[in-house]
């Protein structure tokens, strides 16, 4: 199995993020579920917070701690350990407060100090509520950990977001069956330790000092390896070196191959890949930290989501606007243009389109109501999508399908439907021989592509562009279709399909 | 020496927050060296807590108490609970996460008791308690009926060899066969080690049996505090001359 390696090391990396953050988790709520027991006005508080804490979305909170923690582990650990903390405090309390209060008043009349009372008595009888509790915490950790993947801390979150990018569903599958099968097998093995824990016990179970020992050992191992990594990423970084990060899908990829390759090959840096990263805010917090030097980005995305400014259908040029306001607001330079827009469209059969004689989105919109239309769930909600269009080009369709993108083009080819909502430069479009119609009232920003990079980083290596300007210009839309084709039908890689296309083109 | 006060109580008085009515109301009582003081009275008089504050698990409201001769706040709590005062509780309030044998030895082992002393102290504990330590010691408390779980708890209290005891009812699930043996047991602890117990029952017939003195609670107040000699023949208030009546009918 090819996978196999990455799998056992994906798994590791899971098991080592999980464990410590629910280490980490433990060691600070015990003792303050221990505090709050004992000071009401504490309690109240922090439970409450606490209760708040946990509808913050993960991935919000990750974006959030990327310009002060930067990308990989440490923010994951401390998002992971944030949320591992209520449940953890949580039953600590309730453990506390279920112990017997004659027990509790025993222990202290037969002169037990605060502490042995705590240590002896009450301890012991809240264990296995406190356990169960940090066994609730660990299954919803294992869960939450494949977000370290849209920051590139590893786990099994990559191939999930690989295969969710990469349309691969039996890399999905890999990442989420092994995440589901370490869920249960925690929850058994943390069931077991509650068992072997609980006073209620009539007999007691074996728990060999064997069994502790490798317990031990584990725990030991998985610390020590939190603690390498942790450093390595903290301190460790070869001195010539770039890194090029991308988002999570295809194109991304192929684009950020493209770079990585060529600067391999023409310059004597260290290419470092940080590939498949969440969402445009932690690239770009990540770039403002210097985390990453180098990617690619979109005009339209950086004017709407970085810049924050909403798209006016008279605006022509928002490439100036974008360039000038990246290298005075971040000192952040965009290069020149890769020669191709991705941006929104509506698509429909060529033999459609040559029977009913249309070529744009006004043409369309005279038979609208006779047409079915497929549309992702996404495009569909937004009003920057199927309904702001329908809006500006009065279109009105019949039906209007909800269907996942995997399958947009299989309705499509078997007449499901008429036209579908897609991505100009999907390589599907060619596959199955579909046409965009244009977007003749400039609905959409433009989103043409370029590499984003670090002021400083290009006035230390000057060479670089030199070295990327071979592909500006050059990647057309037929040839970006082309490449995300390759990969996302013909299932190579992105590093494969980035280096035939430089091999083909003589880039190299 | 003979009638030495070894614990005082001086105008004590104590009322639980929220409650109108106090727990206990300006209580004065000598207890003296080696001698058993049996509480009775209905419930909710106040026994338990008398036994409570002398323990120092509640504190009076208002008055003093001495403990030879000195204010019971100069001793250290935890010195006083564990080496002067052995108390068995009448919630029994053992451990259920522990052995018999572990409930047992508790204070022996936070004292840093050697191993074999422990050991022995169990044995004999549970033999005097009626319970055979082989069959018993290595139980969980859930394993134990009502009656077993009292006398693990007497055993407790006497495991440190403490000078006075505090007894809140230890015998009320015990059936009459064995109840008799125990108090035989309580008897000689007086006579052999000069042990002060201040015992607190509902059943007269053992206030009776035990009690060098008899003190009857009402309300918080002690309404007559005497021997049985005294209490019978002299009863104070209707309410003690009822008593005895109800004691001897039984
Ligand atoms: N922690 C407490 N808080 C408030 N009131 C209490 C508390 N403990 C006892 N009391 C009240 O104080 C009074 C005396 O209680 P205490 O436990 O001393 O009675 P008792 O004589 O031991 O009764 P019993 O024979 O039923 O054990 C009762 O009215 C009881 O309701
Ligand atoms: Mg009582």
């Amino acid at each position: 199995m090819e996978h196999g390696a990455a799998l056992q090391q994906k798994t590791f990396e899971h098991i080592a993020l999980a464990g410590s953050s629910i280490f980490l988790a433990s060691t600070i709520a015990i003792p303050l579920g221990i505090m709050m027991a004992h000071v009401p006005l504490l309690r109240k508080v922090l439970l409450n917070v606490g209760s708040i804490s946990q509808t913050i979305p993960s991935l919000a909170l990750l974006a959030f701690l990327v310009p002060f923690l930067g990308l990989g582990n440490t923010p994951t650990l401390v998002v992971l350990t944030f949320y591992a903390l209520y449940p953890i405090l949580r039953s600590t309390v309730a453990g506390l407060q279920s112990v017997p209060p004659e027990c509790k008043e025993a222990a202290e009349g037969l002169g037990l100090s605060h502490f042995q009372k705590l240590w002896f008595v009450e301890l012991p009888l809240a264990l296995p509520i406190i356990m169960s509790g940090v066994r609730v915490a660990t299954a919803a950790t294992i869960g939450i950990t494949t977000i370290a993947a849209f920051i590139g801390a590893g786990g099994l979150g990559d191939f999930i977001t690989q295969g969710l990018a990469l349309n691969n569903s039996s890399l999905i599958l890999l990442g989420a069956l092994p995440t589901a099968l370490l869920a249960l097998g925690f929850d058994y093995a943390l069931s077991q330790l509650e068992i072997y824990l609980n006073y209620r016990k009539e007999t007691s179970l074996p728990f060999s000092s064997l069994k502790k020992i490798l317990f031990g050992i584990a725990s030991i191992i998985l610390l020590v390896w939190v603690g390498h990594s942790l450093s390595k990423e903290i301190f460790f970084k070869p001195s010539k070196s770039i890194v090029i990060a991308s988002k999570n899908f295809t194109e991304q990829h192929i684009l950020a191959e493209l770079m990585a390759q060529l600067i391999e090959a023409k310059t004597d840096l260290t290419v470092i890949r940080k590939f498949n990263l969440g969402t445009t805010v932690i690239v770009h917090q990540a770039l403002l930290r210097g985390d990453i030097d180098l990617y690619p980005e979109y005009t339209g995305t950086a004017y709407m989501i970085v810049l924050k400014e909403s798209w006016n259908t008279k605006e022509k040029d928002i490439l100036e606007k974008v360039r000038n306001s990246y290298k005075n607001k971040f000192n952040l330079l965009w290069l020149g243009l890769f020669g191709f827009s991705n941006s929104q469209a509506l698509a429909v059969k060529k033999k459609f389109a040559e029977d009913h004689r249309i070529t744009s989105l006004s043409e369309l919109s005279q038979i609208s109501d006779h047409l079915k239309i497929a549309a992702q769930p996404d495009t569909l909600k937004r009003e920057d999508g199927l309904p702001g269009l329908s809006n500006a080009y009065g279109l009105n369709f019949k039906n209007i399908m909800q269907v996942d993108s995997n399958l947009l083009f299989t309705a499509i080819a078997h007449e499901k439907v008429d036209v579908i909502a897609v991505s100009t430069t999907d390589g599907k479009l060619q596959a199955f021989d579909l046409v965009t119609l244009e977007d003749d009232k400039n609905f959409y920003p433009p989103y043409q592509a370029a590499p984003v990079i670090r002021e400083v980083v290009l006035k230390t290596y000057p060479e670089l562009h030199q070295v990327l300007s071979p592909l500006f210009g050059f990647i057309s839309q037929q040839k970006i279709s082309k490449l995300n084709y390759e990969v996302d039908v013909k299932c190579f890689s992105p590093a494969e399909a980035a280096h035939k296309f430089l091999l083909e083109f003589n880039l190299l | 020496m003979k009638n030495q006060k070894i614990i005082e109580l001086i105008n004590i008085s104590k009322f639980y927050p929220g409650n109108e009515k106090p727990g206990i109301n300006n209580v004065s009582l000598n207890i003296q060296r080696g001698e058993i003081l049996v509480l009775v009275g209905s419930s909710g008089s106040g026994k338990t807590t008398l036994l409570k504050m002398l323990n120092r698990l509640e504190e009076p409201t208002s008055g003093a108490i001495l403990i030879n001769g000195k204010d019971i706040k100069s001793y250290n709590v935890n010195e006083l609970r564990r080496g002067f005062f052995g108390y068995v509780f009448q919630k029994i309030g053992l451990f259920p996460h522990m052995t018999v044998k572990e409930n047992i030895e508790i204070v022996l082992r936070l004292d840093n008791k050697p191993i074999i002393f422990r050991e022995k102290k169990v044995r004999e504990l549970l033999d005097f308690m009626r319970l055979s330590p082989n069959v018993y010691g290595n139980r969980y408390i859930n394993q134990l009926s009502g009656g077993e779980q009292q006398r693990v708890g007497v055993a407790r209290a006497l495991a440190t060899d403490s000078e006075c005891l505090l007894m809140d009812e230890p015998f009320g699930a015990l059936d009459a066969v064995t109840r008799c043996e125990l108090q035989d047991e309580i008897l000689r602890l007086k006579e052999n080690l000069k042990k002060t117990i201040i015992f607190v029952t509902h059943d007269i017939s053992e206030a009776f049996k035990l009690g060098d003195r008899i003190g009857v609670m009402q309300n918080g107040n002690i309404e007559q505090l005497g021997t049985k000699e005294q209490l019978c023949e002299f009863p104070k208030t209707p309410f003690v001359e009822q008593l005895m009546r109800t004691g001897f009918r039984t």
